[in-house]
Order: C-alpha cells, then structure tokens, then sequence
C-alpha cells in the first residue's frame, strides 16, 4: 500500500478514527495498531507478514536474553547469536543471490565448477529497515540503554506502518516509551502533520515524478544516446528526485504518525547545503547514518586510534552502507565513493587543525565554494547510484564530458524544478515554520479548504500512476 | 504557540478536506478508480464517487511532463546484424544511414525493458532510428482505463514507422466489463473479445504495409501466471495478419525443461540474472537478452533484403 493512494487514505481514516477512539485503552490500541500494520504490510504479500511476525520474535526473545541471561558471556553471545539471526534473514532475502553470482562467477574465472546453486528469492519491502530497528533493539538492550519492552510495544514498535517500509530507523528509546505513554487525544500536532503531508505529497508526487519521466529515466536508461547537457541535466535531476522522492516519504511518514500521537526523529535537514561529505551524511537520511555510526563506524574504533584506522573505519562504514542500499557493484561503489571522500576529507581536515586551522576554511565565499563542490560530488556520486550498471556509470561519465549535441530534453520546466529542489534546500527553517504557524492560526473551516485545495491542485498535476517510492526497493 | 488540536478537530478538518478534493477531483479520482482490477475495492471507490459525478472521467493524465516535451522519446539508432536466428519480419527494405529505417517500440512495462536492451545494442548503427512508446500497466483488456489503438494512432503519426515492435499483455490477464457486466478471464467470451481487441490494434498497427515484430511473453516464475501468459501468447499467435511476424520469447527464458529460469548465461557465458526479484520484469542483462533476439531477427531480415526501397 503505497501513500499517495486512494487505497492508504481509506486505511488511514480507519486507522484514525478508531484508533483514537481506544485512547482510553492502550493495550486495545496497541493491539489494533499491530493488526493495521499487518494488514498494511501483508497488502504487497501476506507471506510477508509470517516474516514481519517471525523477526519481532526473534527480536523480542534476543533482547529479553541479553538483558536476563545468568552471566555477561551469555548474554553476549545471545545478543551476538540474535544479532546473526537477523543479519542472515537479510542476507538470505538481499544478498543470496548476488553472493552465488559472484561466488561462481570467480570459481568459473579459476576453472572450477559452480559451488552455490543459483536462486531467485522475492525481496520483501522494508526488510532493510525492520532488521535494522531490530538490531538496534536487541544491541541497546544488550548495553544497557533501553530496557526490554514488552512484547505488545515492541510488536508495535517493530511494525508501526508509518515507518515499516522506509523509515525512518527509529530508535526503540525514541519510540517505546511514547508508546508506554497514554496518549493524549486533545493534543494532536495538526498543524505540523499537516504541512508535513501535504508537502511530501507534493514532493513526490509532482516534483519527484516529474523529474523521472521528464529526464532522468529517459537518460539513465540509454545514457549512449544523449547529448552532454542532457546527462549533466539528468544528473542533476536525479539528485532532486531522488532528494523530493525520500523526503517525501519521510515527510508523509513523519505526518502520518504525528497524527497518531507519535513523533518520528527528522531524517533531511536540507542536505543540498552541506559544506563537505561528513556535514551531507548529517543532514541526508539521518537515521541511517546514526545507526551506522552507532552500530559499525564507533564499534570498529571509529576516530580513536590514529588516522590510518580511522580512514579504514570510514570507508568500511560507508561501504557497507552502500551495500545495504542493494546487492549490486554500483551500490557498493557509491559507498565506496563516499567512504574514500569522507577519508580524504578526514586527511586534509586533520591537517589544517595540525596547522592551527579550522578544520575548514572560513568566509562567505569559503562556505559558497564548499557548498557548491560538496554539491557536485554528492552529485557524481549519485550516478553510481542511479546506473543500470557500472558500463552505463562509464558511458554517463564519458558523455557528460564529450558529448555535444542537442538537448530536447532539457527544458524550461526541468531546469525550473531542479532549482525549485535547490533553493528550497536554503528555505527549510523559518518559511517552513510560518507555513505551519499560519495554519494553525486559520479556523478550521479555512484549514479544510486549504487542504482540499493544495491535494486537489497535486492531483491536477499528477501524472495517472505514480511509481513507488524508490526506497521501497531498499 | 500551542498549535494542536483535538482529534475530534482533525477528523472534522480532514474529512471536509478530503470532500472538498473529491468532488474537485472526481472525474480524474474517478478513472483512476475505474482502472483497479475489477472487484470489491473497486466498487466501493466508484461507489463513493458516484455522488460526485458531473461528466464522463477524465482522459488519461500525464503529469506536468507533457506541458514541454515531445510525447515519444527519440532513443536510438541499431547495430549492424548479427547472427540470424529464427524466421525473421518480412518485407522491410535495407536501410542506409541517410535513410534510416523508422523503427517504433510500443509496449508496458515488459516492453520497457526489452526497449531498453534493444536500443542499447542498437546505439551504435545509423541505419536504424528508433522511437520507443511504452507504457507501465497498460495492455489490451482493459481499453477503458487505457486505449492502445488510439494511442498507436498518434504514435504512427508522429513517427511514421515502418516496422513496429510490440511487447505488451504483461497486465492483461484480469477481468474486464462488456456492456456493464463483468467477464472473468480465461473463459470463452474474454477469450474473444479480448482477441477482438488484439485484432484491432493489429489492424492499426498493419496499415499501410507496415511490417509488425510482436514478441510474445516470457515464461513468469509463478506458474498459474505463466499459464495466463501461455494462454495471451495462443491468441495473439491465432490472430496474427500476415503482416504481423509472431516471435515467441518463451524458450529465451526458459530453462532446459521448459520452466522459468531466473539465471542464463549471457553472451559471454558468464551467469547472470535474467529477471527482477518479482519474476516478471527483465534485468538489465535480460533485456539485453531479448533485446539483442530481436535484433538478430530484424538484422537478418534487413541483411537479406536485396532491393532498397524508397520511404513510404
């Protein structure tokens, strides 16, 4: 069940209206909400719902051991054990298939015959994201910084539908003690959810599918055949659509359960402005990001022991936060990518504070001109990303440089909604907030037509069929 | 400021917002009711649109993208041939450069992919220029929610193809309405009125001499859905005109005994995968795959053709 659909805004007046109806009785919300989730999740495929079912036993079962096992070694080696158990379910669903491929493919480079039989397994939505809260449950009940839940909250916790299939990762000390918490049914942040919603629906319904079939899917998936501006168009617009089409999301999501009474952490903070690859990784999918420093980058040593480990920790970071993005050797060389410009940026960061520098150069026009290469690297990095392949990363990049020709695809309305994506990158604080205030202020027969119109104005202007997010995929 | 709200205020505002859309939005909430599968869910969306109904739906939409492009993307240009294969098109003329043979794409999803690996093989050679119209979760069952005839109408207007290359069915295999009633696939009258409309697009497609490659669909990793396929690929096969070339793509992706093969190996024997994780869609390296079999069709054809004809 996608957001943007008739089918979601059914299930969410549903959702809403009873839900908030058992304020008064928690565990018969919580009940209800587990169900809805399941109905939510199980609307792609019902199988999926055994394997949502299946992971927050394990789970809930590995953290209640890390906490109660009798000594430390046991309750390390159950929270290490539960911990495994997640990473080979993903592994199995994401990563099989791609492993038997290369796996064969360099015995058969050695002559030998193929070792790991070759099996097609159906990737099930939002696998990434739940085995990621989960481990993130299981490792801070190990350490001591969330106490076991019960298994009601931690049910719901798992599978709340607002965050189940794209995030955010929300922490279980985000999310769990405002699920002990009764609910407040007279305190709903309306306003806020309101903009929130209303907003990543225009993000990805208008700005991000337009961009894909305006530019960015034609060029991707015959890069051969287009002229240098059109590449460098089409890179560009991928950047904004695939910015507009997760912040969206995200901000639907964030909505969604603001409605509900709950509250999402941020995920963007407008990650077109930052001024080098460490600041982006701050400001672009936040929640991942922290899990990753929390869960790989620190654990490994992070920056505590000299900068030869330190670039080893970034880039071992970094490319493993590509290949969570998929089983593919582009996502794994865009991690790559990321990981060695975070290292290089590391080296010369350290090297300024040897000399008694800020880590970076200071000044409007320093700030301007770190921005602005930030942006293009970001960019670069985004066609390992978006590529069928890396022969098409090649063809993409040759081209961009050497490809004149003309540019029927770059037209007045793409340039104008790449900038639109750009510049609103520099209006994300006080606009955003006055949006919200002013709506408040509105009365709510005001508040109604103002929505009507700004959902009937993005219905006008979608095209008839939206795609799926695309981190639905991840 | 304390900006929130009770909830019996937010159910209020929401739910007069969400009139206020429908009934500005009707005709095009409306079609794209009209266009889920036939059933439960879909009646209760007319059913609730119904009150709202001032016209007839909405024509299809396509987003802000048309206000500034052009409705198909030139994207190609094909390779010089390469290995013949099975019994290829007949009647086209060979191509030079300066007068490139017009070739048009048109299919779903499926048809995508198979543009996307044909075009790739066929980037480098300028005797063929290629255009491609294809449409995700279109076909020929349902031409209330998308109507290919007419679409194919324009697209060989603005193109002036000589040969079409057509992949499409992926979505077909669902009930549709006639007259008001439901017909259940697989039965009798879906089967001929449904090959009805296969006949028709076939005679648009056919006019003026044009020569048309239909690709039949591959084999699909569930059964009960390969068997649909099965099924679409008998009644395109029963209603080809003899201006239409039928190559079947099942055995493409199929293993040894006939069953789906999501793993083959590519041209350089080196085992990739043939289709996306849903058993539907192609992989890139599939596309090439069916791509480059239509390539070797058409080039054997345009190889032996011996008398170059002048443009239609």
């Amino acid at each position: 069940m996608l957001f943007p659909t008739i089918e979601f805004a059914s299930f969410f007046s549903v959702v809403f209206v009873v839900g908030w109806s058992l304020a008064r009785r928690p565990r018969a919300w919580k009940l209800f909400a587990i169900a809805s989730s399941y109905v939510f999740y199980g609307w792609w495929d019902w199988r999926f719902v055994v394997l949502l079912g299946a992971s927050t036993v394990a789970n809930q079962v590995g953290a209640i051991g890390a906490r109660t096992a009798p000594t430390p070694a046991m309750r390390r080696a159950v929270a290490g054990a539960t911990i495994a158990a997640d990473l080979a379910l993903l592994g199995w669903f994401k990563y099989y298939g791609f492993a038997a491929l290369n796996v064969d493919a360099v015995l058969a480079g050695l002559g030998l015959p193929a070792l790991v039989p070759l099996i097609q397994i159906t990737l099930p939505v939002g696998i990434s994201f739940f085995t990621f809260m989960g481990i993130s449950y299981v490792v801070d009940v190990y350490r001591g910084i969330t106490r076991p839940a019960g298994w009601l909250d931690f049910a719901t916790y798992l599978s709340f539908f607002p965050h189940l299939v794209a995030g955010p990762i929300v922490r279980g000390s985000e999310l769990l003690p405002q699920l002990a918490a009764p609910r407040e049914p007279k305190r709903i942040e309306f306003p806020r959810a309101a903009v929130l919603i209303v907003g990543g629906l225009f993000k990805k319904v208008v700005l991000s599918t337009f961009l894909a079939g305006a530019i960015v899917d034609p060029v991707f998936a015959l890069p051969g055949t287009h002229s240098t501006l059109e590449i460098v168009a089409a890179i560009y617009a991928y950047a904004i659509q695939i910015y507009a089409d997760f912040s969206g999301y995200t901000d639907i999501a964030i909505g969604v359960a603001l409605l509900l009474g709950y509250r999402f952490p941020d995920n963007f903070a407008a990650p077109y402005t930052a001024r080098s690859l460490q600041d982006f990784w701050r400001r672009w999918h936040i929640t991942l990001s922290r899990w990753l420093k929390d869960y790989v980058y620190i654990p490994l040593g992070g920056s505590r022991h000299g900068t030869a480990a330190t670039v080893r920790n970034l880039v071992v970071t970094m490319l493993l936060g590509g290949l969570w993005h998929g089983a593919a050797w582009t996502f794994i060389a865009w991690g790559a990518f990321h990981g060695v410009g975070q290292a290089i940026e590391h080296v010369w960061r350290g090297a300024r504070i040897a000399r008694g520098q800020t880590p970076l150069p200071d000044g409007r026009v320093a700030a301007v001109l770190e921005r602005a290469i930030t942006f293009q690297v970001v960019c670069m990095g985004w066609v390992l990303f978006r590529a069928h392949s890396l022969d098409d990363v090649m063809a993409l990049t040759s081209r961009a440089l050497s490809a004149p020709g003309p540019s029927p695809l770059v037209t007045p309305l793409v340039i104008g909604a790449i900038a639109l994506g750009i510049v609103t990158q520099y209006l994300s604080g006080s606009p955003w907030r006055a949006t919200v205030s002013a709506f408040a202020r509105l009365h709510p027969l005001a508040q109604a037509t103002a929505l009507g119109s700004a959902m009937a104005g993005i219905t006008a202007l979608a095209p008839d069929g939206i795609p799926p997010f695309i981190y639905y995929r991840f | 400021m304390d900006t929130t709200v009770p909830a019996r205020q937010v159910a209020l505002v929401g739910l007069l917002a969400l009139v206020l859309w429908a009934a500005t939005m009707a005709p095009k909430l409306e079609r794209s009711a009209a266009s889920a599968p036939l059933g439960l869910w879909r009646d209760v969306q007319l059913g609730l649109l119904e009150p709202l109904r001032r016209g007839p739906p909405a024509e299809p939409a396509a987003g802000v993208a048309p206000l500034l492009l052009p409705e198909l993307h030139e994207i190609g240009s094909a390779p010089a041939p390469i290995a013949p294969t099975p019994p290829p098109p007949s009647g086209l003329r060979r191509p030079a450069a300066a007068d490139p043979l017009r070739v048009l794409i048109v299919g779903d999803s499926l048809g995508k992919d198979f543009a996307y690996g044909f075009t790739t093989l066929a980037a480098t050679d300028a005797t063929m220029a290629v255009t491609t119209d294809a449409r995700p979760a279109t076909g020929l069952s349902r031409p209330d929610y998308f109507d290919w005839p007419a679409q194919l109408a324009r697209d060989i207007a603005a193109s002036r193809p000589e040969l079409i290359i057509v992949m499409l069915g992926g979505d077909d295999a669902q009930p549709f309405e006639v007259d008001g009633h439901p017909v259940a696939q697989g039965t009798d009258e879906w089967r001929a009125v449904y090959s009805a409309r296969v006949t028709a697009f076939m005679d648009e497609a056919c006019t003026d001499g044009r020569t048309v490659l239909w690709l039949g669909l591959p084999v699909m990793s569930d059964d009960s859905f390969s068997a649909r396929m099965r099924e679409l690929n008998t009644l395109y096969t029963a209603a080809a005109h003899a201006c239409v070339h039928f190559a079947e793509t099942w055995s493409l992706f199929s293993d040894a005994s006939g069953r789906y093969a999501p793993f083959l190996p590519d041209e350089a024997g080196r085992m990739q995968p043939m289709r996306q994780l849903d058993g539907i869609h192609f992989s890139v390296a599939g596309a090439l795959r069916v791509g480059a079999y239509a390539h070797r069709l058409l080039t054997d054809e345009l190889s032996s053709s011996s008398t170059p004809r002048g443009s239609p």
